[in-house]
């Protein structure tokens, strides 16, 4: 409990780095904790042990706070108990923190008393001496009489060759290779996972959470197309071990982090993106879809197109629509079925499955051409109504205005605003639902303004508004402004006939 | 805690403050060498005090003291390696007389001074440590004097590394780190040191050069600290049960039978930590074969690092290889990683330490390390006993040259 509050205060508060002292913890270079009788006690042995600077990292977790402080509150002062301290530092044992580490005390102490033991067995005074100056005694076993082996010749002059020859520099290029190909994340995720895989025993020292942790970190910090192609190779059949690795990747969330994380615009990375939606296990995959899903801009679309080939539409849905899909989901797959050139039943059937944010967004990018029916009645509803009745202007959707009218109705006209009104009314009087708009403006129980706004917007039909101001007792009930706009529209047409 | 380490160190407390504050004359300070008497009595004598960047040593291991104690004994160490002190030595229980004479002539002793350097005491013996002031980046030692005793610690620590069964992890770890210390005092000093000690070419000191060189490899390289890490401590596990008196056995074989020993056998005390995971990873890819390794560019350097210390005492004969011989033989194998090739005689240098070589007027002398010429080929040379900075530029020698 008390590990939880430190992990969540520390993550709320947006804390950095810690620094050791001898007698005080700063934490981003402020004094926060001097050791006195009942606290900070720990400071000085994790001094001594070499600790210098601690940072949590972004992944920590309560565990590892709890770990770090039991190990802090068992230090003690003495050889064992600081070397074994820093041992599990140095052996990147807190996993969740950035560790700096410079000499402990006991390793210190070690090299002072043997820079002045001049009879140390392993290198001889002559070795100590032969830094010091003039005194060097050269060591005979280097200079001795060998007997010559004809295979032992060494090539020293093709050696000398080569130097003057300057065949021996490296290149930037080659540094760059050889560092990046030693620092590759997808290489040494490999090895670890194949070293682990191989050996039942070694599994019960690092058990499958700890992997998948390991994994996720590495991931976190580059995911790249080895990365992508190690994990494609564990599988989705993954059985026993395996199992509960990608078990503990589907919690992490690794499939939104590879989404997030991963250089769509790299071929390379692409291609192996499309192998790791179509072969990781479902859970995961699914994550990956809806991740890439939410990513803007062409890359994603197109790795989201090809996905889509890959897994087949309906498929690809599946995996990456859900009910968390938002605008940018939508305009996301709209250019994915502009891109695939799909129409017709496919788009009905993406249509179908979004939410309608998404939804919304999809039929505004792709200018649909018709809505089925399940969609116009989600459109209605949704409260968007500048948006839906700009699409049905566009699609020329009689239903769709007619529901809009119907939802008035159930709204009172409450929360719509006089222009919504007025595109509404004058949308519908085009697609002949006058009658239906007749009615509204003498419905009493639509707000005036409403009623207002749908009466402009039938003024150019002359019928309809005859029909809407046609003075009755019931207008007597009606709002004021209500009655004096319909007496003026009575009194316009007088005054034109 | 009242262990008698804990004791003297109370009483050697009282006993500065007293010496300290009243003087010899006072009946405190007669009590106070009583009571120091009977606590180093108690502590079983001989032993020694070392005090050292403010914390205090028996016998060269920190003594575990709680809290309270360590500001006495940062108080102790402070008042003693004023007066020039760093270690004393109790071969037997202290007179009491004794005693009142080295807390006379410490409480008059003035900083700089040499006043003690005359004292002569039967039952307590003292020394300064040159060294033992050095602040925590050690910058006030000489660096490469430093260097040197960081790898000799290494290698002491390497003779003591077992060539078969459960690897000691804390063991290998703390060669590692002295190496890395090594590298980053002064790395021709370490390059030296492990390639001048008049040592015979041991095993282990063979696996300390292959890890030394798969280091200064990755640190010029600039790979991640926990990169050059692993594979320095994976360089070190292999060479270490690959290596034989003479020769060794190919790295794959020796890399699969680590596997077996370290995992295979013996199921893994607690938790595996990620370091020994990585290590591990390091020795399985190594033991794939060529091909394989091809995947995982580390094994390539970890090959040519061991390979070249297998070659450097062959099976038959007497010679021992140098360095640049066998950085000369690197180049002309075909077997090796040409880029990791040309990146470790970069790093070295390409006239390295241990090089033999022979100057323009005919003598032939060692290589120290490079000299204050930006021309490589007119380094350090030690010749007939003494360190020379040639006039001209030196031509190369290979070891087996000099044996014909």
């Amino acid at each position: 409990m008390f590990a939880e509050r430190v992990h969540r205060l520390w993550a709320e508060c947006g804390a950095g780095a810690m620094r050791l002292d001898s007698d005080m913890l700063h934490v981003d270079e402020l004094p926060v904790l001097e050791i006195g009788e009942d606290r900070g006690r720990w400071i000085l042995p994790a001094f001594m042990s070499g600790l210098r600077t601690l940072q949590p990292r972004r992944e920590v977790t309560s565990e590892d706070w709890f770990d770090l402080a039991l190990r802090l509150g068992r230090l003690e002062i003495s050889s064992e108990s600081l070397s074994s301290f820093q041992n599990w530092l140095w052996s990147d044992g807190a996993e969740g923190f950035e560790v700096t580490l410079d000499a402990s005390f006991v390793e210190t102490a070690d090299v002072i008393a043997t820079s002045v033991d001049r009879d140390f067995s392993a290198v001889r005074t002559e070795a100590l001496f032969a830094v010091d100056g003039d005194t060097a005694v050269v060591a005979s076993s280097d200079l001795d009489a060998a007997v010559l082996l004809p295979e032992m010749q060494v090539p020293i002059e093709s050696f000398v060759d080569a130097v003057e020859g300057r065949a021996l520099e490296v290149s930037g290029g080659t540094l760059r290779g050889l560092s990046e190909a030693s620092e590759s994340v997808g290489a040494w995720a490999s090895a670890e996972i194949q070293v682990v895989l191989a050996s039942p025993v070694l599994q019960k020292g690092y058990p499958a959470a700890r992997l998948a942790r390991r994994l996720a970190s590495m991931i976190a910090a580059r995911c790249d197309a080895s990365m992508l192609r190690l994990l494609v190779m564990l599988g989705g059949n993954a059985k026993g071990y395996l199992q509960d690795v990608w078990t503990y990747l589907a919690d992490a969330g690794i499939g939104a982090t590879i989404a997030t994380g991963c250089k769509v615009e790299d071929p390379i990375t692409a291609a192996a993106l499309l192998d790791a939606a179509a072969r990781f296990p479902d859970a995961v995959a699914t994550e990956l879809c809806r991740g890439l899903l939410a990513r803007e801009g062409d890359p994603a679309v197109r790795v989201l197109s090809d996905l889509c080939e890959r897994l087949g539409g309906l498929r690809f849905i599946a995996r990456g629509v859900d009910d968390r899909a938002g605008e940018t989901e939508g305009r996301q797959l709209a250019h994915v079925v502009i891109r695939l050139g799909l129409r017709g039943r496919d788009v009905d059937a993406i249509l179908a499955r979004l939410p309608t944010p998404a939804a919304l967004a999809f039929v505004e990018t792709t200018g649909a051409a018709s809505l089925p029916g399940d969609v116009v009645a989600r459109f209605a509803d949704s409260g968007e109504h500048a948006r839906v009745i700009q699409i049905a202007a566009r699609v020329r959707s009689r239903d769709l205005a007619q529901r809009l009218l119907d939802r008035i109705v159930r709204d009172r006209g409450a929360r719509w605003a006089e222009e919504n009104v007025l595109a509404l009314g004058v949308l519908a009087r085009d697609l002949g639902l006058g009658d239906r708009v007749v009615e509204v403006i003498r419905s009493h129980r639509i707000a005036a303004e409403t009623r207002l706004a749908l009466l402009h917007a039938i003024e150019a039909a002359p019928d309809l508004e005859v029909r809407a101001t046609r003075w009755s007792p019931a207008l007597l009930l009606a709002p004021r402004d209500v009655r004096s706009a319909f007496a003026e529209s009575r009194a316009r047409r007088r005054t034109r006939s | 805690m009242n262990s008698p380490d804990a004791r003297v160190i109370d009483e050697v407390f009282r006993w500065i403050r007293i010496f300290g504050s009243h003087g010899a004359a006072h009946p405190l300070a007669v009590e106070a060498s009583k009571e120091l008497a009977v606590a180093i009595a108690d502590a079983r004598p001989p032993f020694a005090l070392q005090f050292v960047l403010g914390a205090v040593f028996r016998d060269r291991k920190l003594l575990p003291l709680p809290e309270d104690r360590f500001a006495r004994a940062r108080t102790i160490a402070q008042a003693l390696t004023r007066a020039g002190i760093a270690e004393i030595s109790f071969s037997q229980p202290p007179t009491v007389n004794d005693l009142g004479t080295l807390g006379a002539a410490i409480a008059a002793s003035r900083p700089g001074t040499d006043e003690l350097d005359q004292l002569r005491l039967a039952t307590i013996q003292w020394r300064s440590i040159p060294h033992a002031k050095r602040g925590a980046s050690g910058e006030s030692v000489d660096r490469d004097v430093a260097a040197t005793a960081e790898l000799s610690l290494a290698l002491a620590s390497a003779e003591a590394l077992p060539a078969s069964g459960p690897w000691p992890w804390d063991v290998g770890g703390a060669i590692v780190r002295r190496l890395d210390r090594s590298l980053s005092l002064h790395t021709y000093a370490s390059l030296r040191a492990i390639e001048l000690s008049p040592a015979p070419w041991s095993p282990m000191r063979r696996a300390t050069s292959a890890a030394l060189h798969v280091l200064l490899a990755l640190r010029t390289l600039g790979t991640s600290a926990a990169t050059q890490r692993v594979a320095t401590h994976a360089a070190m596990l292999i060479a270490r049960r690959g290596l034989r008196e003479r020769d060794g056995d190919i790295m794959t074989a020796t890399c699969t039978r680590i596997l077996r020993e370290l995992w295979v056998d013996a199921e893994p005390k607690g938790t595996v930590e990620p370091h020994q995971l990585k290590v591990a990873a390091v020795v399985h890819a190594a033991s794939m074969g060529v091909d394989a390794q091809k995947q995982f560019v580390m094994t390539s350097l970890l090959f040519l690092a061991y390979d070249l210390e297998r070659r450097r005492l062959p099976e038959r004969g007497r010679v021992v290889l140098s360095r640049v011989d066998l950085l000369a033989l690197a180049v002309s194998d075909r077997r090796y990683d040409p880029s990791w090739v040309r990146l470790l005689i970069n790093a070295c240098g390409v006239v390295p330490p241990g090089a033999l070589v022979e100057l323009r007027d005919g003598r032939t002398g060692v290589v120290l390390g490079p000299s204050t010429h930006r021309d490589p080929w007119r380094p350090e040379v030690l010749v007939e006993g003494r360190i020379v900075v040639p006039d001209d530029r030196v031509r190369l020698r290979s070891s087996t040259q000099d044996a014909s």
